[in-house]
């Protein structure tokens, strides 16, 4: 049993907290998403339910509150690549309208996220690909079919046409973030 | 509410905490835990009550091992690999994560901590969190998908989670 609460369970300490992590969620959502304008709706969506479930947090240092800010903006994201749209279920229950994000802020955002090379990264990486599986990836993830009718389009079977899928995904992301593959396994 | 801000340097973001501030959270329905004077009358209604009616009344416990208490009899923090094996056994699917320390936390846009998922909970690793598939704690008593993470023995984040 933890001796105490950490702050975040208050109005003010969760402020404090806001101010201290939200750049750093915005930045992580802004790697993830490659768009700083659905990163922050993603952001905006971490942070209501974590405000609804604040008295919640059971942990004691700034460390855990980290964490636990992390963990839910890893599932906001997670939802967010499964359904192919951001969810703003707490932010309607609280009435919070997200703000846009103005030339400045979109600059700020793509510098922090390193935007430019993720880019760059991904169209090298795309570029390198076999045409099979730049097709494949092209009708998945920017046409959105389902497997059965890309199968269909390239003449494959519906196994053949989700591996081509797979491993162009695994692929690329390697090669934006070497140590996780969320987006093959949450897009396949 | 905060009189002053410090700022996260980014302006969408800073009003974004405004609103948030200035959030009047709707009343929930929500029943506190009775007072010494209700108790007895409260102990006196547990007897004819059904647990349908006590859900209602307590709130409920927000770990996943308390609503499903077979889980909870099945965790064994320090081996993860026992603990898959009785939960499959009972039913339940297990999707393994891994977390690890990041050890470029502190920087921006760094998580404290890296995840991924594994087929097995490799060696050395205990159990650090359970939840339902999509890592939320509330479940319902038909759930059958567990998250289940896991990390190595001596990490940071397992010792701020076992303090």
């Amino acid at each position: 049993m933890r001796p105490q609460q950490h702050a975040l369970a208050t109005r003010d300490g969760f402020s404090e907290a806001y101010t201290q992590h939200a750049r750093s969620i915005l930045i992580f959502l802004a790697r993830r998403t490659c768009d700083p304008e659905t990163a922050l709706d993603l952001t905006a969506e971490t942070f209501a339910q974590a405000f609804e479930s604040r008295r919640r947090f059971r942990g004691n240092t700034d460390e855990d509150a980290a964490a636990w800010f992390f963990g839910i903006a890893r599932n906001v994201l997670s939802r967010y690549v499964r359904r192919g749209t951001a969810e703003r279920r707490a932010l309607t229950r609280l009435g919070i309208e997200v703000p846009s994000l103005e030339p400045e802020d979109l600059a700020r955002v793509v510098e922090l996220a390193g935007l430019d090379d993720l880019r760059g990264a991904v169209a090298r990486e795309l570029g390198a690909l076999t045409d099979e599986h730049r097709e494949a990836l092209q009708l998945r993830v920017v046409e959105q079919l389902e497997y059965d009718d890309i199968a269909r389009r390239l003449a494959i079977t519906e196994p053949a046409a989700r591996a081509r899928v797979s491993r162009g995904l695994r692929t690329i992301g390697r090669a934006l973030d070497p140590t996780t593959t969320t987006i093959q396994e949450r897009l396949t | 509410m905060t009189a002053h801000r410090e700022t996260t340097g980014i302006v969408a973001l800073d009003e974004l905490g405004r609103r948030l501030d200035a959030v009047v959270e709707r009343p929930r329905l929500r029943v506190r835990r009775p007072r010494r004077w209700a108790a007895l009358a409260l102990g006196l209604l547990a007897l004819v009550a059904t647990p349908a009616i006590a859900a209602v009344v307590f709130e409920g416990p927000e770990r996943v091992e308390d609503k499903l208490p077979e889980v909870a009899a099945a965790i064994d923090r320090s081996d993860p690999v026992a603990t898959g094996r009785a939960l499959e056994e009972l039913g339940f699917r297990v999707q393994w994560t891994l977390i690890t320390d990041n050890p470029n936390r502190g920087r921006d846009g760094e998580t404290p901590t890296r995840w991924r998922a594994v087929d097995a909970p490799p060696t050395g690793t205990r159990i650090l969190s359970v939840s339902s598939r999509d890592g939320d704690f509330k479940v319902d008593p038909d759930t059958r998908n567990l998250q289940i993470e896991i990390s190595p023995a001596g990490s940071e984040i397992l010792r701020s989670h076992e303090e």
